[in-house]
């Protein structure tokens, strides 16, 4: 058992510890986090012994939720009274390995027809990437369904941010599917920013769409749609929500999760007009020489700037315990 | 400090394929005296200096709004 005393606004409160039982947490949580290494090496194993399965993804969703759950200092209230203590039997075990190997069987069997399709923006290459996400599933079988309830109310935030993590941490798939429209938009709203600062300004549209101007043309590939900047700042979130887990408010953290995402597509755009209006007004070698590293240190701190505006909005407010001086 | 070696050595072990891509083709060809430019993914250098600032400056941040409350 394991006493600990919270701050509290209140001088007398201050004056009563909180007891806080942690037994029956720390039991479950040793439980989760040993059937979540168990799932990252088979995962790792399964995309060894059968190329088809490899995404990254599962494994980052898989080791996020490892290391959130580690980081948690709270006690699940579910499980507080120790009384559930979970415990990994050797035939679940069984049936969780047996699983991954028919998988890896089976997608072996499988790689000569699904291997010119897999990666392809079709219909048919997507719904390979969703199966690629089944090496999630024997995973189910470690874990006690009968208290799912419990455990889905105990770990909501850790398993949400899991989630967010399996779906925003590889957006390439989605760039491809999208990129015909999207690379339309992106050179249309950089050509009416870019043309009131170039005259003679014009776009091409094509599958890559080109903004020509009177020193520069800038071609908008793929690879300058943002999605560095996207992925870069999934990552440096995830340190943040990491470092901080038990002082963030969860949902606050999320709703800015998806607007730093959102600013990032924008703040890419601004930084291609950029590229567009100096390349145009003499700098033209400039823009050609550092355009590639500049958009990293760009991502990185438009990154920072967002995060100093957001930072102590998502922070639970931790109050200052102080003792009114009583005149004798 | 234990803990943050770990997501060090985590980060490197799922570093995803996609920053390790050799750079796609950018030659379009010029024409005439005319600049012709684009701005293709980067492969690790880059991102990795980002990572370090974007971490460098979270830091501080974290350290300044610490010591205030």
């Amino acid at each position: 058992m394991t006493i600990e005393v919270s701050l509290t606004s209140s001088a007398q409160e201050t004056l009563r510890p909180r007891p806080v039982l942690r037994a029956g947490g720390l039991s479950l949580r040793r439980f989760l986090l040993l059937v979540l290494a168990l799932t990252l090496l088979a995962i790792a194993a399964d995309q060894l012994a059968a190329p088809i399965l490899q995404t990254s993804t599962p494994l980052w969703a898989a080791a996020a939720c490892l290391l959130l759950i580690w980081r948690r200092d709270e006690l699940p209230s579910a499980f507080g009274d120790g009384a559930f203590e979970p415990a990994l039997s050797k035939s679940r075990l069984a049936v969780f390995f047996a699983a991954h190997f028919l998988l890896i069987l089976l997608a072996r069997w499988m790689t000569s027809t699904f291997q010119p399709v897999a990666g392809m923006p079709t219909s048919a290459g997507t719904v390979i990437a969703a199966w690629k996400l089944t090496v999630l599933v024997p995973t189910l079988v470690l874990l006690p369904l009968s208290r799912s309830k419990e455990l889905l109310a105990a770990y909501k935030h850790e398993i949400a941010a899991a989630l967010v993590v399996l779906l925003t941490f590889s957006p390439w798939r989605i760039l491809h599917a999208i990129w015909p429209w999207y690379g339309q938009l992106l050179c249309r709203f950089v050509y009416a920013l870019a043309h009131f600062f170039v005259p003679g300004l014009g776009y091409t549209t094509a599958l890559t769409p080109t903004v020509t101007g009177p020193d520069l043309d800038i071609t908008i590939l793929e690879g300058c749609s943002g999605m560095n900047g996207f992925e870069l700042f999934g990552y440096l979130f995830g340190v943040v929500a990491f470092l901080d887990w038990n002082r963030i408010r969860k949902g606050r953290a999320l709703f800015a999760y998806f607007a730093g995402l959102l600013a990032m597509v924008v703040g890419n755009a601004l930084r291609i007009t950029s590229f567009v209006v100096l390349g145009n007004h003499g700098f033209a070698d400039f823009v050609l020489r550092f355009h590639l590293s500049a958009g990293w240190i760009f991502f990185s701190v438009l990154f920072l700037a967002y995060l100093s505006l957001t930072y102590g909005w998502m922070l639970k407010k931790v109050n200052a315990v102080v003792q009114p001086q009583q005149a004798e | 400090m234990k803990k943050l070696y770990l997501v060090a050595c985590l980060s490197f072990v799922l570093a995803p394929h996609t920053l390790l891509a050799v750079p796609q083709n950018t030659a379009h060809g010029n024409k005439g005296h005319h600049h012709h430019g684009g701005a293709p993914e980067m492969p690790g250098i880059g991102f990795g200096l980002a990572a370090a600032i974007g971490i460098a400056g979270y830091l501080v941040l974290r350290r300044r709004h610490t010591s205030q409350t």
